[in-house]
This record gives C-alpha cells, structure tokens and sequence, in this order.
C-alpha cells in the first residue's frame, strides 16, 4: 500500500499504487436542480455502446431517483452498511476509505450485485420519500425525491484499478479516463465488485469486463460525451479539473468545484476521488445531501440559491454547445466561452434581446402570429 | 550377569544393527512422505500404457493402471484476493502416458456444478502448474527467468466447447430482445475483435495452456499444446489433462521419459465464488514420467499418427534419460557395495582394538 493524497477528504490515504495524476483529467458537472429525469442521456449512450448481445443489463450512463432507486440495486446503501459509519471534522475525513477497510484477502472493500441486481435500472422512479397530505415550501421539501445523473467517475484513485490482479485497467494519462485493456481481461470481475459506483460490467457473451470509456474518441476531438451533449435539459457541463493547487479559475470546472464550491463529489467517503460533480437539489434534506456528497452541502445550496456574478454566467454555459469548454469570461452582459485551441465556442447573453415587431406583415398583408 | 563379547556376537550384533538402522530410516522416510508432500521424492508416476490415452474420457479402465496420489490442498493467502481456507481440501491425481502423450486425471469432491454465467456465476477449474527450465519456481505462479507452465481446464469453456456462447436467455429464460443492431461487426465486441481466448467462441480446447512468471503475470499462449474435458456425476468432479509428452514450444515444459518433474495443482470452486487468487493449492509434488519398459520400446504408440503432428521424443533424448537411469542404478549399486565392506570394516576394527586392549590387561 502507497500514501497517496485524496484533496475531496482533506488528507493522505492509503492506496495500493503511488499517486499518479493524469495530465488532464475527466471531470462533468451536474446540475441535479435542472433535471427532469427523462433518460436522454441514458439511450444516447446505450445506443452509443451498449446496445449489442451481453449488454442488455449494461447501462453506462444510468439515472436514479433518490432517496430509494439505485441502479444496480441499493448499490450505495449496500457498501455504506459495509462500511459503517465516518465522521467529517469540517473538510477532513475521520472515517475509513474503501481501501482502507478492505477485508483480510481483498484489497478494496466491495460487494457482488446478482444478475437480478442489474435488472431493474429504474426501480423506484419518481418515488419519494413520505406521502403527499399538504403542501411543502423551501428549504426542504416534504415528501421528497430527485434524480441522479450517473456514469463511470473516472476516479483519480479507481477502486477497480486497485482491485484488478491483474493491472487489465489503466487510467489514461492524456484524459484520465479509467478503461479496461479488453485484451488483457480474463473476466476475474474484481472491478465489478472493487468499484464502489458499480459501474465496470461483466460482459457474458464475452467473459470479460466492460465499463464506460467517457467516450474517449469524442474527447480526443475537443467533443463532450454523448451523454453531456444529449442533455435536452442542459443540465451537464463537460471539462477538465485540476487538483486544488493546481487550479484556474478561468477554467470552468475549477470554478464550479474550487472556487464557488458549487459542484461536489458523489461518496468521497467511499475514497477514490471521484470526478463527477454534482450541484445538489436545494430542496432535499441536508442530512442525506451530506451522506451523499460530504460536508460541502450547505455552502453549495447557499452559492447556488444565491450565486455571484461569475457563478451566474457560468451557469449559463452548462449544455450550450457540444465542444469542451476550457476556458470562460463573464462581462456584464454575458458568457463567454473558448475551447483548447483558444476558438470561442459559446457566447451567452443574459438577457435575451427582445425584438418587437408590427402587428401587420405588410409584405403579404397578413396579421403576425406570436411566432418567430 | 553380562556375556562376554566373543567374535562371532559382535559380527551377529553389527548386522543386528544395520539392519535396525536401515528399518528405522526407512519407517522415517515413509511417515514423512505420509504427512507431507514434498518434492524430495517421487509422489507420483506417470505410468506406461502401449494404448491411445483417454485424454476425453476421465472414467476409462486404463487410469487403473496408474496408481492414485492424494494431494492435500490449502487456501492460497500470499496475495489477496485469497481465501483463508481452501474450499477444496484435497485433490486426487493419476497419470499415464503413452510415449508420445502423457495424461492426468484429476479427481475431488464437489456437490455442486458451476459452469459460469451470469454476472455472479464463477466456474469450477482445475490446474496443472509445471516449471519450464526445471528445478522448482516459486510455487505461486512462479518468477521472472523462472516460468511456470500451466495447464488450466474451465468448466466454462467446457459449455461453451458443448452448447456454444452465453446468450441473454441463458441468464433469464424469458427475456426477449427484438435485434441486435450490427450484430456481425466485430467493433462491438472488442474483447473478440482483439483475440482475447476468454472471449473468443471458437475455443481450441477446454484446457488453457499458459504460461506466468510471477502473481498477476498469467498469459495465454498463441498455441495450444493440451486438450482435455471434465465430467461431473452428482458428487465429484472427474477432469483430464493431456498434452504431448514433447511439445518443442519453449513455453512449454518438456516432459522427458524416465524423467522426474514438479508439478503443482489448484481448484476453484465456483460456488463459493473462487477466481483468480482465490483458489485451493498444492505445494510442489513430484511426478515421475515412467520410462517404457524395453520390451515395449519401439512399439506402435511412439510412431503412431498423433505424434507426428505435434511432434515426439527424439531418439536422443531417449538415450539420455536411459543414460541418467543408468547411473543412478550404478550410484545406488555403489552406494551398498561401500556400505557392505565399511560397516564390516569398522567392526573388525573395533573387534581388534578390543581384543589388543585384553591383551595388554592380561
């Protein structure tokens, strides 16, 4: 075991490889707030790469109604009852990681979803938590329920990496992403049941393992992936983040994550610094929205509800274009965005121009409709 | 009251006694080989047959021929993932060979029979682990510069060999999908596109052939030397291994008549979730590849069409394990002669020494 550094639980821990950041890394924001749970981003990626014989059950990109849903089933109320209860001391973590508390003969702490497991991917949806007998206002809100986005959190510290006996997975220096090396697979499932976020996935047919590739062709091409650019609700935002003293705030994920603090972690108890960022329901209640993405959960809610101004632009750039942006402006007026290559790829008002128009189109002498 | 120590008792006791020393290491040596395995010695023969070996059929009347080696297994718990305890507690093993084939039929208690499938199914497996260049590797998966061979049998590629790939109704027998987009293009199942022989549905054998010089390091090979198949009747697993005795592949061992080599086993046990590191083990047991008696030297089986194609003992080689036999018997030979002449030689000294000392007395 190696003394690596996770910044998401404010100390060292301990980690079977030395720590090795990526040049870039993965890294996507969502906005639970705005989403309307309508699967888009499911079936885009689902017909982007799962679509063939063994991967009927596979469903990279995946979302969940909390409190209850979970797909594969209870699969995070399964290992938080693993793991046991861990307190935090502001932005430290007090309790133990999944490596941490890997059981004599394992090396990550972890469970085996059943087939049946994997066969329900939207159980419990739109089922919240309590009944409605009366109405219900901010800031929590009584009965309650929202969707989580997921896929594969391309972590810095991948629980399957630690758990392959074999190195069949590696983490991409020039992107991050975590793939497995489908040559050097012998379907051993040790990923399977390493990664907390179950999502590595045995392939049958093949007997191997297969997982989200974060559409890496895509990102090789400056373009996010499928399940970020079909987002009809415009709720994700693709980039790049940086660790903590490395970060630029012109950068649109070191923004949301370090700078507004906005966007935090999936389970950073669970200890392998996961790249997906999560802008937390404000209507939730807080104890769950602290189990689910750490101490975090207040001050997020509050920049949310009340943003600054560069917060307010930024915003305003989630789903606004399918290239990655790596770089962002606010003026008074508007957001602004470029691209690696420094091409600006998005330019958004915030007040959208209002165009008044005569009631008569006197070119065909016709009364205008209230359409465009 | 004592009797006197004349010539004739001294000879008598001397006898007595080397024989009593003999017996009693011999009781040594055969409790010792009872308790433990150990490389030390011969644990197990490859016996001749002048017949086509079973190398599909694990209840042939030819294993009779061979006698049975019992080889206690025990959790492998060096590198996680492991058990603790084996699932599997013992292992028992027969060999036979042909000249040209050798062949092993492993045999353990198993109630359940797991064949893989689904995402939380793991099969039943059995393995035969060899060095490459002799003497005796790290028994776990061997070492860098010293490679192991193994021999891998999977009930899984067993059923696939038998009823062809999974399919989604093997899993649940009611589901239905309507198409499979772009189900010839081999894009879509990279693990096949790329050769991987996990994924592959043309398996060559149920018997993996590998090779590994260290935990994590495990390769299979582009050749496949070996073939084999299980059967399970209820209660127990009954598996066969065989290859040729000479493969002329360097990531093969070589198996050389008249020659003794280590071999090394290991069982999964599907049921209780056993893969990769979690497996029953052996420590190094040693199997003598017996030599074809020379009556039968020459026969029909070292020439036969098999061996041809995956090639045979030459000639040289043969003359070289006699060579070794030979000189062994000599050593042994040699080994009596000296202890017939020093054990009498000592006696008679002490007789002498003895009789000079009451010389000087009287």
């Amino acid at each position: 075991m190696a003394t690596v550094f996770n910044w998401q639980l404010g100390r060292e821990m301990e980690y079977p490889y030395e720590e090795n950041r990526p040049d870039k890394q993965f890294a996507i924001a969502f906005n639970i707030n705005r989403c309307i749970g309508c699967q888009t981003c499911t079936m885009a990626c689902k017909n982007t790469w799962t679509f063939s014989e063994g991967q009927e059950q596979m469903w990279w990109n995946n979302v969940e109604t909390k409190p209850y849903g979970g797909y594969p089933r209870h699969w995070d109320i399964k290992l938080l009852n693993m793991l046991g209860p861990g307190s935090w001391d502001g932005d430290t973590f007090e309790g133990e990681t999944i490596f941490e508390q890997a059981p004599t003969g394992e090396k990550v702490l972890g469970h085996m979803p059943s087939d049946d497991d994997w066969a329900y991917p939207n159980m419990y949806e739109d089922t919240p938590a309590g009944s409605l007998d009366h109405g219900t206002s901010l800031p929590e809100h009584d009965p309650w329920m929202f969707y989580l986005q997921r896929t594969c959190n391309h972590c810095t510290y991948p629980g399957c990496l630690a758990n392959c006996p074999r190195q069949a997975i590696y983490k991409r220096p020039e992107d991050g992403t975590v793939l497995v090396d489908q040559e050097r697979c012998r379907g051993y499932r040790k990923c399977v049941e390493g990664c907390p976020y179950k999502k590595a996935m045995y392939r049958p047919n093949e007997g191997v393992t297969e997982k989200c590739i974060g559409c890496f062709p895509r990102l090789e091409q400056g373009v996010g992936s499928r399940c970020v650019v079909a987002c009809v609700g415009k709720i994700r935002l693709q980039g790049w983040v940086s660790p903590p003293d490395e970060m630029d705030p012109s950068n649109p994920m070191d923004y949301l994550v370090h700078v507004a603090k906005v966007a935090l972690p999936l389970y950073p108890q669970f200890g392998t610094e996961p790249n997906l960022y999560y802008i937390p329901p404000r209507w939730a209640p807080r104890a769950f929205l602290k189990q689910l993405f750490g101490p975090g959960v207040d001050d997020a809610i509050a920049a949310y509800t009340n943003p600054d101004d560069t917060l307010f632009g930024l915003l305003r750039l989630f789903g606004v274009t399918q290239e990655i942006i790596t770089r962002f402006e606010v003026n008074d007026e508007e957001a602004i965005g470029w691209n690696e290559a420094g091409v600006e790829i998005a330019r958004m008002p915030f007040d959208e121009p209002i165009y008044i128009r005569d009631e008569i189109d006197v070119r065909f002498d016709v009364q205008r409709m209230n359409e465009p | 009251m004592t009797t006197p120590l004349n010539r004739s008792n001294i000879w008598r006791t001397a006898i007595y006694a080397s024989v009593a020393l003999l017996f009693v290491v011999a009781l040594l040596v055969t409790l010792d080989r009872g308790s433990m395995v150990s490389a030390a010695q011969t644990d197990l023969t490859s016996v001749y047959v002048n017949q086509d070996l079973p190398i599909n059929d694990a209840s042939s009347a030819l294993w009779d021929q061979a006698s049975e080696s019992e080889v206690p297994l025990s959790g492998q718990n060096i590198t996680p993932p492991f058990n603790v305890d084996a699932t599997i507690d013992t292992i028992r093993i027969r060999s036979i060979h042909n000249g040209s084939w050798v062949a092993f039929r492993m045999e353990w208690d198993d109630a359940t029979m797991n064949e893989g499938g689904g995402s939380d199914d793991y099969r039943d497996s059995v393995a035969l682990q060899f060095p490459i260049n002799g003497g005796e590797p790290f028994v776990c998966m061997g070492f860098v510069d010293a490679e192991v061979n193994i021999l891998h049998w999977r009930a899984d590629f067993q059923r696939v060999i038998e009823d062809g790939p999974l399919s989604i109704n093997d899993i649940f027998a009611n589901a239905k999908v309507n198409i499979y987009n772009q189900a010839d293009d081999l894009a879509f199942t990279p693990a096949k596109a790329v050769g991987n022989p996990i994924a592959t549905d043309d398996k060559p054998s149920a018997v993996e052939d590998l090779i590994a010089t260290g935990f994590g390091t495990l390769e299979a090979q582009d050749v496949v030397h070996t073939t084999g198949w299980g059967d399970w009747d209820g209660d127990k697993w009954s598996v066969v291994i065989a290859r040729p005795l000479i493969t002329h592949d360097v990531q093969d061992t070589q198996f050389e008549l008249g020659s003794e080599t280590p071999v090394a086993l290991a069982v999964w046990n599907g049921e209780e979730k056993d893969v990769n590191g979690k497996k029953s083990v052996s420590a190094w047991v040693n199997v003598a590849v017996e030599d074809i008696p020379s009556a039968a030297s020459g026969g029909p089986t070292i020439t036969d069409g098999t061996t041809v194609v995956l090639g045979s003992p030459s000639q040289t080689e043969v003359v070289e394990t006699s060579n070794e036999a030979l000189w062994a018997l000599i050593g042994a030979l040699a080994m009596v002669v000296g202890l017939l002449i020093f054990v009498p030689a000592v006696v008679f000294m002490t007789n002498r020494q003895k009789r000079n000392k009451t010389a000087e007395n009287g």
